[in-house]
């Protein structure tokens, strides 16, 4: 799908009107319109789109259908079923989505390495605890 | 109230290491690549990691840990509302991290 297309349908699913999209992006509605026509924004406003959807930069410009962005953190870790079990019980915790938002920008292998530092920091405060 | 007061942290940036591992934090640096400039996790047991890249200059460590303190004092959740935009989080923890160190450094 199309740039255009996919921003508009991000910003009918998420109940926006043109205007409170624009408004949470500092920009004029017009601006915003003419992206839904095709007209490519800025890179900053396309991670400011990314962040408002919570969707990848690459699935608003339409070259993925991986449209979350916790789908490229379980891709980083496909190889690894310990970790990816660990990012699944990380990622019900409501608590922890803020710290691993970011996540999703950096390459798998730095995704990895994090999750990794993560899952070890947990199991040291385990034992810490008493288990 | 200096900003570094208001958000609980210690006026004297020197004293930062003692009193995160009062607070539980804990404060490491590693190697990664420079796509990432620093990074915290929270623990099941309400204790935090905060990793800084080793390969920022140490000026840049400050800033970065600074970010990462005002993450976990100010935007953990139930301090703050978690469906405020990332970017705004992100633009927030700058600028306040900046002003504390501007403000600690006379």
């Amino acid at each position: 799908m199309e740039f255009g297309k996919r921003l508009k349908k991000l910003r009918k699913e998420s109940k926006l009107t043109q205007q409170e999209l624009a408004d949470k992006l500092n920009i004029k509605r017009s601006t915003l319109a003419g992206y839904e026509s095709g007209k490519q924004p800025s890179y900053e406003t396309l991670v400011k789109l990314s962040d408002i959807f919570n969707v990848s930069v690459d699935y608003i410009l339409g070259d993925t259908d991986e449209r979350k962005k916790a789908d490229h953190i379980k891709a980083a870790l496909s190889d690894d079923p310990e970790l990816l079990e660990f990012w699944d019980e990380m990622n019900e915790r409501e608590d922890l989505r803020m710290y691993f938002k970011k996540c999703s920008e950096l390459s798998p292998e730095t995704i990895k390495k994090l999750i990794h530092i993560s899952k070890v920091f947990e199991e040291e405060e385990r034992e810490r605890h008493g288990g | 109230m200096s900003l570094a007061k208001s958000l609980g942290l210690p006026s004297n940036l020197d004293k930062l290491h003692e009193w995160a591992s009062l607070h539980n934090i804990y404060i490491a640096t590693e190697n990664f690549d420079l796509e990432l400039w620093g990074y915290a996790t929270k623990s099941d047991y309400d204790s935090y990691l905060v990793l800084i890249n080793n390969r920022l200059c140490y000026e840049m460590q400050q800033k970065v840990l600074m970010h990462e303190l005002v993450h976990i004092l100010k935007h953990s959740p139930g301090s703050h509302p978690i469906y405020k935009d990332q970017y705004d989080i992100e633009k927030e923890a700058d600028e306040l991290a900046e002003k504390i160190i501007k403000d600690a450094s006379g």
